[in-house]
């Protein structure tokens, strides 16, 4: 039995590390020279990691990460397909972070929120809903393009993409829809105000990103229990919605009109993400988790912040890359994103002073026993039937 | 390493595979394979260097006039340092 194959099958499994334009390019005379090299020096570690390290390398600048994107007819497809992709990623986590804000907003029954916060919190909604509408449009008018292209052309590659676009979509929203029970649609949402109608939307929101975000890792609800392929799928299916979107976007072509408005739509994606961080940097600032009744972030969602951070700052760089001439006042917006959410993170990894984080009382699921209090919470339990009878903050 | 490609090149037109054995047998250097093509890649952007039509799977390459006139600005400054580091060792150091 032969280990290793014939040098023209290794040749051609190596190209594979390589991205499709790349390969369109330099495919063949990288295989040639490969069948060649193979054929003199058949076992060469040093050769294959090289060919590893640079494919990687030509995959990440194909993406519009690294190095030069390459020509500039393709560069606003490249930043179009790459930005939508990680904005898409960055709207689940932005929904959830807004969400959190919104349902502690105002929350506090002793404390009015401050007109600060307010405005904070009035920013990170506009700044939400820029983001959602934008992904939202770019998403609808690439789907519309692709089936177009994909009946006149019979392309079959946009067909898989169409397919796997339609399919993440049915699994997002019957996940919506097994979270929520449709809530809104069911008359449970006081119409009495419009504070009521965010506050409730919040809160949907709320638990569907979270579940999406954080489902998987959740105690008992294992891949094979019925609940599993619900909470593994969310977040399946909003990473191959995203890729597929972006994967649409790189393959349809453009006219020069569309070329302008993909370039449009990327400045606007990094606009709406950095105008976010900035909000909710502010909101943070301002005091939006001390006003609240609601505790503070947890050690996971802070540094799950990071994260976002990381991708805002990413798409700073794609966008920039993509234009033709650099614009200083676009990289002084962008440095003073970075710094901003650094003081954030200061901000949010500091013990927030008067925080309720102490006032707890852990029962246990099993025994229904107090396991667990904290300090100034008195909790009063019927010595007879062991019940809990009141519990009460000092 | 672009140096090195292009020394090659001003020799003659050659595909990838010469470039490497070429480069090998002036200057004892290794070429992988993906630092090649990632260097190819970039001398073509830059206009230093050009691609002809391909023989059957090879494609050789071209140097430009830009090319050469890169490469003869990159050795006349080597020549310099090559001249004033020779003069300063011969002052001071002896090699037996």
């Amino acid at each position: 039995m032969r280990i290793f194959p014939d040098p023209a099958k290794r040749a051609r499994r190596l190209l594979k590390l390589y991205p499709e334009t790349w390969r369109e390019r330099y495919g063949d005379e990288f295989v040639d020279f490969m069948e060649q090299s193979i054929s003199d020096d058949p076992h060469n570690l040093v050769r294959t990691s090289n060919i590893i390290y640079k494919g990687v390398k030509v995959r990440l600048a194909d993406l519009g990460v690294v190095g030069p994107i390459g020509s500039d007819a393709r560069a606003p497809k490249v930043a179009l397909g790459t930005t939508t992709f990680l904005a898409s990623i960055f709207s689940v986590f932005a929904l959830f972070y807004w969400a959190c804000a919104m349902v502690s907003w105002n929350s506090n029954p002793r404390v009015a929120t401050s007109v600060a916060v307010s405005i904070w919190m009035g920013a990170i909604t506009v700044s939400t809903i820029l983001l959602c509408l934008t992904l939202l449009t770019i998403g609808l008018t690439l789907i519309l393009r692709a089936a177009k292209v994909a009946l006149r052309k019979r392309d079959r590659r946009l067909v898989v993409l169409l397919a796997l676009v339609s399919v993440s979509v049915a699994v997002i929203v019957n996940s919506t829809y097994q979270y929520t029970r449709w809530t809104i649609a069911r008359g449970g949402i006081q119409w009495s105000g419009a504070g009521a109608v965010l506050k409730q939307v919040a809160g949907n929101t709320q638990w569907v990103t979270q579940s999406t975000i954080w489902g998987p890792s959740w105690t008992g609800w294992h891949f094979w229990s019925s609940d599993g392929p619900l909470h593994y799928g969310t977040p399946l299916a909003v990473f191959v919605l995203a890729i597929s979107v972006a994967k649409l976007a790189r393959r349809v072509d453009y006219s020069d009109n569309a070329n302008r408005a993909a370039r449009v739509a990327t400045n606007l994606l990094s606009f709406a993400m950095v105008t976010f961080l900035l909000g909710f940097a502010g909101w943070t600032l301002a005091g939006g988790f001390t006003e609240s009744w609601v505790a503070p972030f947890t050690q996971m969602e802070t540094s799950l912040f990071l994260v976002i951070i990381f991708i805002a700052l990413l798409t700073l760089v794609i966008a920039f890359k993509s234009q033709t001439s650099r614009n200083a006042i676009k990289v002084i917006s962008g440095t003073t994103a970075g710094l901003v959410a650094l003081l954030a993170w200061q901000s949010l990894s500091a013990p927030i002073p008067n925080s309720r984080q102490d006032a707890y009382v852990v029962i246990s699921p099993l025994t229904g026993q107090v396991v667990a209090l904290g300090p100034g919470v008195t909790v009063v339990v019927n010595p007879k039937t062991g019940q809990i009878v009141k519990v009460a903050t000092s | 390493m672009s140096a090195l490609i292009l020394t090659s090149l001003a020799g003659g037109d050659k595909h990838g595979y010469a470039l490497v054995k070429d480069v090998a047998d002036f200057s004892a250097v290794e070429l992988q394979p993906g630092t090649l093509y990632e260097a190819l890649a970039r001398l073509e952007r830059l206009g230093l260097i050009e691609a002809l039509a391909s023989e059957d799977r090879r494609r050789p390459y071209r140097l430009t006039g830009a090319g050469a006139a890169a490469l003869s600005g990159y050795l006349a400054t080597q020549r310099r340092v090559v001249k004033v580091g020779e003069s300063r060792l011969s002052k001071g150091w002896s090699f037996s």
